[in-house]
């Protein structure tokens, strides 16, 4: 019963994790997702904490105990992101949202011409940067944008390695100063 | 500690796989690719395990509730590897310019005119979501599955459109 519970801790948190969010989108207001998202995540890692250390009372060695916490908080991990992205993808992706347009469209078709009138660069960037500001991942101070908190950019940085490791030297865009 | 050294195990061996194939070429439908990979790197497992006693019906459970999560999380993540993000790139252009900061329009010379939506309407047609003829973008039954999938969650989610 213990190995079961162990392993089924981390999709029963995910439960809880899918369950409040459901429950906080339409509560909170519209803009709170984020807010939404976190509560929670942090609600289903209370749900793991519970589930895997009661699971962990009895016959476990200490080095087991920790194997298994290490496992289960990966797993949560990569439950709650995957559930986050899709989250993030109705929000943020404009793949998502053409797909959403073309289904929406009459005999779901879609000029492409008018796709890159409506989406052009100018339009994607100035929503990016309204999203970077409010996030607080930039700062705009006098007219000019400053690095702000360093979450992105280390996600950036860590995106590059992995493009470095699978695509190859060639693959990473640099910036210089200017 | 073995469901824990095994779920690592067969993730590194199956990532292991994905460099080397794609540093010897790149396949057109990436993601499909990825998921052939990481599915059939799995199935492997679960077929060794269940001819050699590897490990207990539970701990193959447990392998697997923290392998499937984490590789489908790695392919979800792998469309910021393939194309470059905005976001990602912005941040990283503001950084490179440390306390001097950016303006405005130094931003249009990062991302171009056309390349962005080119780029994902390309991605669209290469995974199979979409077809093009000409300047006509229609949708496949595979993309419209997703449309409907995205459209029914952001109704339940009470989520604005994206973009």
């Amino acid at each position: 019963m213990d190995s079961a519970q162990l392993a089924l801790a981390p999709v029963i948190a995910a439960g809880a994790d899918v369950a409040v969010h459901l429950l906080l989108s339409h509560v909170l207001p519209r803009g709170a997702q984020r807010k939404a998202i976190l509560l929670a995540f942090t609600v289903g890692l209370a749900v793991l904490g519970y589930v895997t250390l009661t699971g962990l009372q009895h016959g476990f060695a200490p080095g087991d105990r920790l194997a298994y916490a290490v496992l289960n908080l990966a797993a949560y991990w990569g439950l709650a992101f995957g559930y986050f992205t899709f989250v993030n993808l109705n929000i943020a992706s404009l793949r998502i949202r053409i797909l959403k347009e073309l289904l929406a469209s009459p005999r779901q078709r879609l000029d492409t011409a008018d796709l890159l009138t409506r989406y052009d660069a100018k339009a994607v960037l100035e929503k990016r940067l309204e999203r970077l500001v409010d996030g607080r991942q930039l700062e705009l101070r006098n007219g000019r944008y400053h690095s702000g908190q360093s979450v992105f950019l280390t996600l950036a940085r860590v995106m590059d390695a992995l493009k470095w490791a699978i695509l190859g030297p060639v693959a990473v865009k640099r910036f210089g100063p200017d | 500690m073995r469901p824990a050294l095994w779920c690592l195990g067969i993730f590194v061996f199956a990532f292991a796989i994905h460099v080397i194939l794609w540093r010897i070429k790149r396949p057109i439908a990436q993601r499909g690719a990825l998921l052939r990979i990481f599915g059939a790197v799995f199935l492997l497992f679960l077929s060794a395990a269940a001819i050699l006693p590897l490990l207990s019906f539970w701990e193959c459970v447990h392998v697997g509730i923290c392998y499937v999560p984490f590789s489908l999380s790695y392919i979800a993540l792998y469309s910021a590897i393939e194309a470059d993000s905005p976001s990602l790139t912005m941040v990283k252009f503001v950084a490179a310019a440390g306390s001097a900061g950016r303006a405005r329009e130094d931003f249009d010379r990062v991302i171009s005119d056309t390349s962005l939506v080119e780029e994902r309407l390309k991605a669209m047609v290469d995974e199979g979501m979409a077809v093009r003829q000409g300047n006509v973008l229609g949708i496949t039954p595979k993309g419209l599955g997703m449309a409907r999938l995205f459209s029914a969650a952001a109704r339940l989610l009470n989520l604005n459109p994206g973009g």
